[in-house]
């Protein structure tokens, strides 16, 4: 019924099939579903309920477009994309003409060519030649498109359309004069991002794109919008009259905003990121990137650390390098091997981590942990911490559970997969605390008692027995909870008798909040078993990038030697702190919760004196006695094939073996008791989540934007 | 040398034209480009047409090339650091851009409503002078905003101090 | 006068025709046409003097063992309906039968709708509105009769916001028929189910067209869909649907009960039936009247309407259809018959058959200039053509009014119009074009004499 449902929606259901049919799109289709078409006296086979537009598209026949994308509905209101169809008497809109067996196309008759000249008439009459003063200028589909399909001329000798600006919050800003009426920033709103605050008022030449009040756009993805704008209506409002596109130097890169490793490029400016946008990975992201990964990059001009910092009489002072390592030699002479602790934080990169790891290691120090608490997590079988069914895996799920998590905060474009998946008809649960997740959940109860609840041979559990491919998402929240082990063994009992693990099918997910975290625990950067037993206090506290660790975790008598790239908790707790780069400035090894390894690139250089992460851990091995062998990036990513050979595969997911839940029975035999706390989200502010976010000032403005969605409003109520 | 220089430019220059130039910015000009072209190039022959109440002087030179024949020497020409362009008013502005012809000296100007608005903003009002020019709009690494004077591409964390 | 008495003497020839054919079945083919007997009247009440509620009706012989018309079937219905030749009295002229034939036989899970369109705004047609307010049983009936023609499980009638009167009317005339258990569970006795809703609209002229009305019938902004899929197949709440003029609807029963060769003996091949007509304008008796289809203009006009103002001959140009077709010169108006094919061969078209008649104090670029002000006001602003062409248009035209333009711009108007035309999601891009087009075709002159005045008016001055 759900299924169908969806078809009632006519507009999503043709728009969403497609994108959730990338995945089998990606396969080549058997032959009997392939029809063939003519272009240009030119056969193609396309598949089944093509487009003309994607007919012409497979030809390699280039057509203007404006309102067609792929990933949306069809809209078909551009006109830009007419082609000429035999037997039709009008030109025909490609985009919204399903593709028919032995259909003869042509786009370049004189009459397509001519209602294309037209079209582009009509667009251009009402839209302010400001090109030089946009922000769109050199990368702007209308420029582009006019160029190759307009006249050199105009004939409009009125006066133009005038519109008033709208204001959407502290990312996007509107031009809204340069608006051709696309539709393509409503239909994202409506359709991936699953808040409907876009809308068009007004008719004809009235018609405005705004929000119907003036509020803020509600979504994690609104930042998407400005790519998907073809002209300079919509634009980055934090990078406003900063750039001109082709001033710009780019670098594909990898976010670590959150633990999806979504696949970004960054644009960048001698010293300077100017801005960051996605790049396509059907696999990952799709072409969308959160807001948090696409704005926060102003951050990296704020609280930098750009020399080494040692604690003196007055406070931190500055440092050489040699002063820094001779602070942390002297304060590691005073303390065994086995006294000190090594933090690492969200933002680590896998070669730091296995680097450290051996540093530590070779002084004695088997206490390794991560700051969210994972110290006592045995994480022995990959597939226990893994998104074991990739993000791809989604598009085929046919269940959906999340057990305490939010995805739309912990992962926005995950978030919209799963909101495809549900708009096309595949039900999604929740237990634990309730959130908006911009599609309908349904409930099924707060805390570990509802996972018994659903075990014992409830409805829901006929469901997913079910079902052909049942997903169930554990959030980062149950992971860093104190009753960790007894949730993940009623989950576990879920898993068993749901059936979720089954042939060719891994079912059993982990949804981390942190871009580190898997590496993490790939590498086993966990506390040895006589770390574990050990209850003493640490004497001498590492964090690599570590900001978030728990009081636990660095006791107020220790010394703290802290190595991240800005100034945040962690190092203004510390006795010594090194300047390191961030992710835009090295080459770093970054697992995504599914267990992909992908690498970010260095676009800018790094600040001040900072050093790369590893070169840092490097060099202070020598000083502190305990020289590590590797001597180049290539050395210290030999090192990580060693110990996790998978990481060496980037851009790969390496399927872990599931082990029938063994790892849980182990932890379930400890009979810890869960505790009535509903399972919670690791993540309450999107917007600021690590050191990088929390220094962005746009990221600060969202919030207080969040705190006050509806300004006119509470003017109105304040005045008062 | 003074001497034969203020003889020279007072042939070439209107006489009240110059007098008021040379209070303005005076020998100065030797060392500021922007003046000495007003002077030399467009001010010989140009005519007194209004001074505004920030003191800004308006000259028409009315056989100069339409576009180069009406120019403004500002108050305070004779130091660099408190000229401000922003303190052209409204009327004069529109004067100098040939937006209107009326001299703005002699028609009385009926304010925009909105006029007490934008009169309230900053860079229109307020006398010269270093006060005024931080005030008005400055892009980063500008001289005279202290501020942004010392704007860096990377600001560095400062350590709380204990 | 001599030509009117010539027209009469037309009518009576035809008259004669008309009762031979009766007789023979293998009759010439008829040349002439017009002079509706009132026999053959469908509308009986069109001018509101009877009841027009349920004692009026059946008195008219509405709900007439309309049980055995739907125990007939669907199939049946629908095969006597293509015999009748009936064609969509909205404006396209679709063959009717046809367009009920395409609502899917065996239902995939999906129930079919059956949408009426009573959001007659076209300017200068006020023919659904009689049929609403006076004879609302006519429709009513139709929509039961149409709905099992399409299998269909329920009807709604979307009513233009501006029919007050008439809305109340049909809303009385469902209550009625729900009372008698002609509508409803087991409708008239038949055994079929069927429900009729009506609803009524905010008054914009976009939602006439059939999947704009469907839009605003959701609930949403009244903007055209794309064709394909046709509402045939995805129509109203994503179920196959079919949208009919009210005028369709109505004269359904009639036909039903008459037979198709009764109602298919009027008119020429391919345009069978009566028409309502509504004739508007500088004509003495301005009427909204029930004619053969194929009457002559001419005939049209003098017979009911009391001719032109001041006489045939001081006619400008009419509009034989409605806004959105091109206007006729008088050159056109005297020979021409009403009806789908010879307007289209003059490079008009039937339209709603609102015949628009303008006499010699008219000035046509500003009544064109006029619709051209409807079109960019009423387009819905979703494809660009005719967002921004039809505001184009407009902004020209109030020059051309004037004369204030180049004699080029008349071509570069001319052009506009073609750019729009028949690049657009649906129909109203064209409507907006094809006045404007008809002007220029025959009235350059006219147009190029203004510019040219205005022109020297201009040198005048700056002498």
């Amino acid at each position: 019924m759900q299924r169908y449902r969806g078809a009632l929606a006519r507009l999503q259901a043709v728009g969403l099939q497609s994108a959730r049919g990338m995945a089998a799109a990606a396969q080549p289709a058997p032959a009997e579903d392939l029809i063939e078409v003519t272009v240009d006296g030119q056969k193609v086979s396309v598949p089944k309920g093509s487009n003309v537009l994607q007919a012409c598209d497979a030809a390699g026949k280039d057509i203007p477009r404006f309102c067609y994308h792929q990933r949306l509905s069809i809209a078909g209101n551009c006109r830009m994309c007419l082609v000429e169809v035999e037997k039709s008497p009008k030109p025909v809109a490609s985009c919204a003409m399903p593709a028919g067996p032995g259909m003869v196309i042509k786009t370049d008759t004189p009459l397509v060519k001519k209602a294309r000249e037209g079209v582009m008439e009509f667009l251009l009459i009402n839209h302010p030649l400001d090109c030089p003063i946009c922000d769109q200028g050199g990368e702007c589909d209308l420029q582009d498109q006019s160029m190759v399909f307009g006249s050199d001329r105009g004939r409009f000798t009125e006066v133009k359309r005038a519109v008033a600006d709208k204001n959407l919050g502290p990312l996007v800003k509107t031009v809204m004069t340069r608006c051709i009426h696309c539709t393509r920033c409503i239909r994202f709103a409506k359709e991936i991002a699953g808040t409907d605050d876009l809308g068009i008022t007004g008719r004809g030449r009235d018609a405005e794109v705004g929000t119907y009040v003036e509020k803020l756009m509600t979504s994690e993805l609104s930042g998407n919008v400005i790519d998907l704008c073809p002209v300079g209506a919509l634009t980055s409002k934090p990078a406003a009259f900063t750039y001109r596109n082709w001033e710009l130097k780019t670098t594909e890169s990898v976010d670590t905003s959150d633990a999806m490793g979504a696949n970004i490029r960054v644009d960048t400016r001698g010293m300077e990121v100017i801005r960051v946008v996605p790049r396509l990975n059907e696999d990952v992201n799709q072409e969308w990137i959160s807001d948090k990964a696409r704005f926060q990059y102003d951050a990296l001009r704020y609280q930098r650390l750009n020399v080494p910092l040692v604690r003196g009489e007055k406070g931190l002072q500055q440092a050489s390098w040699p002063e820094a390592f001779a602070a942390i030699a002297r304060a590691a002479s005073k303390v065994q091997g086995h006294e000190m602790r090594a933090v690492a934080g969200r933002l680590a990169d896998a070669e730091s981590m296995v680097l450290l790891k051996d540093l530590m290691n070779r002084l004695g120090c088997g206490d390794l942990r991560s700051e969210a608490g994972f110290a006592d997590l045995d994480a022995d079988t990959r597939s226990s911490y893994v998104f074991n069914s990739t993000i791809a895996g989604v598009d085929q799920a046919d269940a959906i559970l999340l057990v305490g998590c939010n995805p739309r905060l912990e992962a926005p474009v995950l978030n919209a997969r799963i909101r495809a998946a549900n708009l096309a008809g595949v039900p999604v649960a929740a237990v634990g605390e309730q959130y908006d997740l911009t599609y309908p959940v349904e409930h099924l109860g707060a805390n570990g008692d509802a996972l018994d609840k659903l075990a014992k041979n409830s409805d829901y559990m006929k469901r997913l027995k079910g079902a052909q491919r049942p997903m169930v998402i554990v959030g980062a929240g149950v992971l860093q909870r104190a009753d960790r082990d007894a949730v993940l063994a009623k989950v576990a009992k879920l898993v068993e008798k749901g059936e979720v693990v089954r042939e060719g099918w891994n079912g059993f997910n982990v949804l981390h909040d942190a871009a580190s975290r898997v590496a993490a625990l790939d590498l086993g950067f966990l506390p040895s078993a006589r770390a574990r037993a050990s209850k003493a206090a640490p004497k001498l506290v590492y964090l690599l990038g570590a900001d978030d660790y728990s009081e636990a975790d660095v006791p107020p008598t220790a010394f703290v030697v802290y190595q991240g790239h800005h100034g945040d908790r962690g190092a203004a707790r510390a006795d010594v702190v090194l300047p390191a780069t961030a992710y835009t400035e090295k080459y770093g090894t970054y697992v995504n919760f599914e267990g992909r390894p992908q690498s970010t690139k260095p676009a800018v250089a790094s600040v001040g004196d900072a050093r790369d992460d590893w070169k840092i851990v490097r060099a202070l091995s020598e000083v502190l006695g305990a020289p590590l062998p590797y001597n180049s990036l290539d050395d210290a990513r030999r090192r990580l094939a060693d110990v996790a050979p998978h990481l060496a595969r980037r851009d790969a997911v390496e399927a872990p073996l599931w082990l029938a839940g063994e790892q849980w029975k182990a932890a379930g035999d400890r009979k810890a008791a869960a505790d009535a706390a509903p399972l919670a989200s690791a993540i309450a502010n999107f917007y600021q989540t690590d050191a990088i976010s929390r220094a962005s000032k746009v990221m600060a403005k969202c919030v207080r934007a969040r705190q006050n969605p509806i300004p006119g409003l509470h003017a109105a109520s304040v005045g008062n | 040398m003074a001497g034969v220089l203020q003889k020279y430019m007072a042939q070439a220059m209107g006489k009240a034209s110059f007098r008021d130039a040379w209070k303005a910015g005076g020998w100065k000009m030797l060392i500021d480009g922007n003046l000495a072209e007003t002077l030399f190039e467009h001010g010989p022959g140009a005519e007194l047409v209004g001074t505004d109440k920030h003191g800004n002087k308006y000259f028409e030179k009315k056989d100069a090339q339409w576009v180069r024949n009406r120019f403004v020497v500002f108050a305070g020409a004779n130091n660099w650091s408190t000229q401000d362009a922003s303190s052209v008013p409204p009327e004069w502005h529109a004067w100098l851009h040939y937006i209107g012809d009326y001299n703005p000296a002699n028609t009385e100007f009926k304010p925009p409503i909105y006029a007490a608005e934008a009169s309230c903003h900053p860079s229109v009002v307020g006398p010269l002078g270093p006060v005024s020019a931080t005030k008005v709009h400055q892009p980063k690494g500008s001289w005279f905003d202290p501020d942004k004077l010392t704007w860096r591409k990377v600001q560095a964390w400062q350590p709380p101090q204990e | 006068m001599a030509l009117q008495a010539a027209g009469r003497k037309g009518v009576q020839s035809q008259l004669l025709s008309t009762c031979l054919r009766a007789y023979s079945t293998a009759a010439a083919e008829r040349t002439s046409f017009g002079g509706l007997q009132d026999k053959d009247r469908i509308f009986t009440n069109i001018y509101g003097r009877h009841d027009p509620f349920i004692k009026g009706a059946e008195k008219r012989g509405d709900w007439y063992r309309t049980k055995d018309i739907v125990q007939k079937g669907s199939d049946w219905i629908v095969d006597q309906m293509k015999k009748s030749g009936l064609r969509g009295r909205g404006g396209a002229g679709f063959p009717s039968g046809l367009k009920w034939s395409f609502m899917p036989k065996v239902s995939d899970g999906r129930p079919s709708y059956l949408v009426v369109n009573g959001d007659e705004s076209e300017p200068g047609t006020c023919k659904d509105r009689e049929i609403m307010r006076h004879e609302p049983h006519k429709l009513v009936e139709g929509c039961l009769i149409a709905g099992v023609g399409m299998r269909a499980r329920a009807g709604y009638i979307y009513i233009r916001g501006e029919f007050v009167n008439e809305r109340k009317a049909v809303m009385r005339a469902i209550d009625e028929a729900y009372a008698k258990g002609y509508l409803g569970k087991n409708a008239c006795g038949s055994g079929y189910d069927f429900d009729l809703n009506v609803h009524w609209g905010a008054g914009a002229y976009i939602c006439g067209e059939e999947t704009a009305l469907i839009e605003s019938l959701e609930g949403k902004q009244g903007k055209p869909r794309l064709k394909p899929p046709f509402p045939a197949n995805v129509g109203l709440y994503g179920c196959p649907t079919t949208v009919t003029n009210v005028e369709t609807v109505a004269v359904s029963p009639t036909i039903l009960r008459r037979g198709p060769e009764w109602f298919s003996s009027f008119g020429r091949k391919n345009n069978h039936g009566t028409k309502l007509f509504a004739i508007s304008g500088h004509v003495n008796r301005p009427v909204t009247v029930e004619e053969e289809m194929s009457i002559p203009l001419r005939e049209l006009i003098e017979r009911h309407a009391g001719g032109v103002r001041g006489g045939w001959d001081n006619l400008l140009a009419i509009i034989p259809g409605g806004s959105s077709v091109p206007l006729l010169p008088r050159s056109q108006c005297d020979d021409v018959l009403m009806d789908f094919d010879a307007l289209k061969e003059r490079q008009s078209g039937l339209g709603t058959a609102a015949v628009m008649v303008m006499d010699k104090s008219t000035d046509p670029i500003e009544a064109i200039a006029r619709l051209s002000y409807f079109y960019k006001h009423e387009s819905c602003g979703q494809c660009t053509p005719c967002r921004e062409g039809t505001g184009w248009l407009y902004d020209i035209m109030t020059r051309m009014k004037k004369g204030d333009a180049r004699l080029e711009e008349i071509d570069m108007l001319w052009e506009i119009t073609k750019q729009i035309e028949g690049h657009t999601i649906c129909a109203l891009g064209d409507a907006a074009a094809w006045p404007v087009q008809g002007l220029i075709r025959h009235f350059r002159p006219l147009m190029e004499q203004r510019i040219e005045q205005a022109s020297e008016e201009l040198e005048r001055i700056a002498a």
